[in-house]
């Protein structure tokens, strides 16, 4: 029964999950070509000065891309859903309501999850051959909220879909906004390290919010 | 589980109403708050206050632009030779350009310093090159177990650099790894004079690289100082090397070569709200303590012997009009930013007081006819006027974003 | 034993009542026909029934369990069409039976398959670019290889053309007599309909207006038309006649009344008439003689 719910799950965002694998490595790729350009220009010394001392952030291309992935996966999973409410048809599997839910959700944040980590990774490894592990730990605490604005984004991206009243959505869309806001806050190389444990926390309660969503649903908001 | 959900959604939505409100209503309302300038004038011998564009001395007296250039003749020499109003000596001591300018200095300190994200690797210039100008290094050092030059090229650790420099370290008896780390990592700037580096034991450091070997010097502090914060300073004076912030014995600087300790007579002075400004001329310094709402100047002769003191107080943020009206509305504010600290926090922020209350109670209000109009039961909605007492307008517009619609309805009155 | 007994159902669009008190039920092995024009609260029957709906007041219950709270056992009983043969077109034939196939221990493909292989569609051409008759026999062919017990489609002749909706109603009858199925079908649509349902249940707006045995409402429901002897005569039936249309001398309307009855009645109100003729109807015919034209 697993295997059939993940097998939908999987025909519907395994396109954007290719998608989103490719655009990460594209991205990695136009970053690291560009720092072994840089520094074969400005000497790696300053490359680094311009990191260490001006708060250049050479993978500032990542920003959105974690935005935009958790956006297309949540509307690859759940539009489908939403069209003619063909979700009626999830809810009547002989299973439970909020376990089908809850583990098409699972799926998708874990797939979202692997997405990041694999971008994560390898930018971690094409780092290591320029920057020491100073640098690299800086640059992740930097990129951190990005990836957790990713996740954030799936989660209230699929209670807004599922939302049945259009007003509704609405309303959800302006706190989604102005939550998923904070992780762009503008700030420093390293400056959201004391909120990440605190937004890391927020973001994993909201993984389960779209149970809202469904439940409203399932009550006949029309 | 799905009411807890709803739960989530709804402190969510009170946090982002809580950044977003207040935002909007102090880029509507907010007023420019006082933050005037102290200067201390060897020609009065008293202190010169500019604020907004009013020059005055203490008492109230105000100064016209030609009596202000005067009676700072350190900050407009320049324009006081052009005019030919320079006086030749003052206090006896022959007026020449390069002596003024080569004791003139200005340094401000901003709590914002203590509180931010700190590079890690830093540049060790050589201080002793023979060459006028400074290069800048292949290399970059930390100081973790031990001190270690990574060279950016290869990005591999210079081995035999940092056992000698780590060697030299330990010597002093450094207890590796490293506080802070404070030095110039530019170029320019007039000489070299390495870093000020705290231990891991709380003791003070002076390093830096001469001819490619290591120079340190282990700095002996009167007492038990718990530094918070050092920055090194490239005065044209040479007075000393660096300021040293402790987290409440005071601030001190470091005289240069002889390392002794000179505190500066600031009391009650706390790093992590309060601004610290110095300026110094020929004569004199002036030291600015400053708060959200008051100052104290204290002004010192070249023995940092104190001359004068002068302090002021004003409306604080929450006294003033905009505050105030701030505070009627909101019981608090959450915000991501603060003036203190480069680091992203939830700073949340009460409004001091219980005029907001009053809001609060409308708020309340509104929730219970909004529940009373759609035919739910108030008793299964409690929670929900709980939260709205007590978060005011930010907790009616989250329960009513993520409406409570787990309470069976009552059948609409029939016509 | 009943599949479904819905009791005291009551529930309310905002402060519009769809109905009130609405009680009915089910036998096993029967075909129930709910009929009613467009927003007479067939769809809302329906969600309340698939427990996509919680109603005012009053409960369905399904094989005795509560709608809101269905079982994934009583679910799995329960085959359920939506309406417009809604699927997940983003799937083909092939991938969705393969994820339906997990969640059923009894399926049983071959009625799927043997349904497939009649549309000319390819393997791998995906079910949002079939057409609507090849969609509904997607989801007609799914509901069969589930095998329930309980079948709940919903306006299911919608979009069909005339040849794919005689198919469906005659497979489905077939389908359901042979294997002893409960079938719940709606509809605005009638045509075809007496050939399908055993019982039938007609609503209107915030009432039933008719709820029997399809055969029993055929044979007490009828229809006279009536010629008048003058055309000013007044005409007023309603001690016997649910629905009257007077054009000048032709006076047509729909009765639960006997022809004998009739007759009796129209002499005792003096009302004269030259001519008297019941007429055969058709279920749409009764349908639209009980609802109105209009």
């Amino acid at each position: 029964m697993l295997k059939s719910i993940l097998y939908k799950e999987w025909i519907k965002i395994r396109l954007v999950v290719w998608i989103a694998l490719g655009l990460g490595l594209l991205a990695l790729i136009n970053i690291f070509l560009k720092v072994r350009h840089d520094i074969m220009f400005v000497d790696a010394a300053n490359y680094w000065y311009s990191f260490l001392f001006r708060g250049f952030t050479y993978f500032s291309i990542l920003k959105f891309l974690p935005f935009v992935i958790g956006l297309a996966v949540a509307i690859a999973q759940y539009f489908p859903e939403t069209v003619n409410k063909r979700i009626k048809l999830t809810f009547h599997l002989p299973v439970s309501e909020n376990g089908i839910l809850i583990k098409m959700h699972a799926f998708g944040a874990v797939m979202l999850l692997a997405i990041f980590v694999v971008i994560l990774g390898l930018f971690t490894a094409g780092s290591a051959i320029f920057f020491p592990s100073n640098i690299i730990r800086a640059s992740l605490l930097t990129m951190l909220p990005w990836f957790l604005a990713g996740m954030a984004t799936y989660f209230m991206v699929a209670l807004i879909l599922l939302e049945p009243m259009w007003i509704f959505r609405g309303l959800y869309a302006a706190a989604a906004a102005g939550f998923v806001t904070i992780f762009f806050t503008g700030a420093s190389i390293g400056a959201f390290r004391p909120v990440l444990l605190p937004l890391t926390l927020i973001t994993l309660v909201l993984s389960c919010v779209v149970l809202f969503s469904g439940y409203r649903f399932r009550k006949g908001e029309m | 589980m799905i009411k807890f959900s709803r739960y989530i959604l709804v402190a969510t939505a009170i946090l982002v109403a809580s950044i977003v409100l207040p935002t909007l209503f102090w880029t509507i309302f907010e007023k420019v708050p006082r933050s005037p300038n102290i200067f201390y004038s060897t020609i009065t011998e008293d202190f010169v206050i500019v604020d907004g564009s009013k020059k005055k001395n203490p008492e109230g007296k105000e100064y016209t632009s030609e009596e202000y250039e005067k009676i700072l003749p350190f900050m407009f020499f320049r324009q006081l030779m052009a005019d030919g109003t320079m006086p030749d000596s003052i206090n006896g001591v022959l007026m020449e350009a390069p002596s003024i300018s080569r004791a003139s200095s200005f340094y401000r300190y901003t709590p914002k310093r203590l509180d931010s994200p700190v590079p890690t690797l830093w540049p060790m210039f050589e201080s002793q090159s023979g060459k006028v100008n400074l290069t800048m290094p292949e290399d970059y050092f930390r100081i973790e177990k031990r001190m270690e030059f990574i060279v950016a090229r290869t990005n591999e650790v210079n081995e035999e650099k940092s056992s000698l420099f780590t060697a030299a370290l330990a010597e002093e008896g450094f207890s590796f790894p490293a506080g802070i780390i404070a030095g110039i990592p530019t170029t320019r700037k007039s000489c070299d004079e390495g870093y000020f580096i705290t231990d891991s034991a709380g003791a003070l450091f002076h390093v830096k690289m001469i001819k490619g070997q290591p120079y340190v010097v282990r700095i002996d502090t009167p007492e038990e100082l718990d530094i918070v914060y050092i920055e090194a300073v490239d005065i044209r004076s040479k007075e000393y090397y660096c300021y040293v912030f402790t987290r409440n014995k005071g601030v001190f600087v470091v005289m240069d070569e002889v390392y002794d300790l000179q505190r500066l007579p600031v009391d009650g002075f706390n790093p992590s709200i309060h601004t610290f400004r110095l300026t110094a001329d020929l004569f004199n310094k002036c030291i600015t303590v400053m708060g959200s709402n008051w100052y104290e100047a204290i002004a010192l002769d070249d023995m940092y012997n104190v001359v004068a003191t002068h302090g002021e107080e004003w409306e604080d943020l929450y006294d003033r009009p905009d505050g105030k009206m701030f505070a009627s509305l909101f019981p608090f504010e959450t915000q991501m930013r603060d003036d203190n600290s480069s680091f992203v926090r939830f700073y949340f922020k009460p409004s001091p007081g219980v005029r907001w209350l009053i809001v609060n109670l409308l708020a309340l209000i509104v929730t219970v006819v909004l529940i009373i109009r759609r035919g739910w039961p108030l008793r299964s909605n409690i929670p929900d006027l709980i939260i709205t007492a007590v978060t005011g307008v930010y907790g009616l517009i989250a329960t009513q974003f993520f409406p409570n619609k787990f309470s069976k309805v009552k059948p609409p009155v029939k016509n | 034993m009943y599949a479904i007994e819905c009791k005291n159902l009551t529930h309310y669009y905002g402060k519009k009542l769809v109905y009130e008190n609405l009680s009915f039920n089910v036998e096993e092995g029967k075909i129930l026909g709910l009929l009613g024009k467009n927003g007479t609260g067939k769809s809302t029957t329906i969600n309340i029934l698939n427990g996509f709906l919680q109603p005012f007041s009053g409960e369905c219950l399904i094989y005795g369990e509560n709608t809101q709270t269905l079982s994934p056992d009583t679910k799995r009983r329960i085959g359920f069409l939506i309406e417009g043969h809604i699927q997940y077109s983003f799937m083909n034939i092939h991938q969705i039976e393969k994820f339906y196939s997990g969640f059923y221990p009894d399926w049983n493909s071959a009625p799927y398959w043997e349904l497939m292989s009649k549309l000319k569609v390819t393997p791998t051409q995906k079910i949002s670019t079939m057409s609507c008759g090849q969609r509904s026999q997607v989801a007609l062919g799914l509901i069969l290889a589930q095998d329930p017990d309980l079948l709940i489609l919903d306006d299911f002749s919608m979009g069909l053309d005339p040849g794919y909706r005689r198919l469906f109603i005659d497979y489905m009858r077939e389908y359901a007599k042979a294997e002893h199925k409960t079938v719940f079908v709606t509809s605005h649509i009638i045509q075809d309909m007496e050939r399908l349902i055993d019982d039938v249940m007609i609503m209107d707006y915030n009432k039933i207006l008719a709820q029997q045995p399809v055969d029993q409402f055929m044979n007490t429901f009828r229809q006279f038309n009536i010629t008048l002897t003058s055309p000013e005569q007044e005409v007023d039936l309603d001690g016997i006649a649910v629905n009257i249309e007077k054009v000048k001398d032709k006076v047509e309307f729909y009765t639960y009344s006997t022809e004998d009855e009739v007759k009796n009645y129209l002499t005792s109100k003096g009302i004269a008439y030259n001519s008297f003729e019941e007429k055969k109807m058709s279920l749409e015919d009764a349908f639209i003689g009980l609802t109105r034209k209009y």
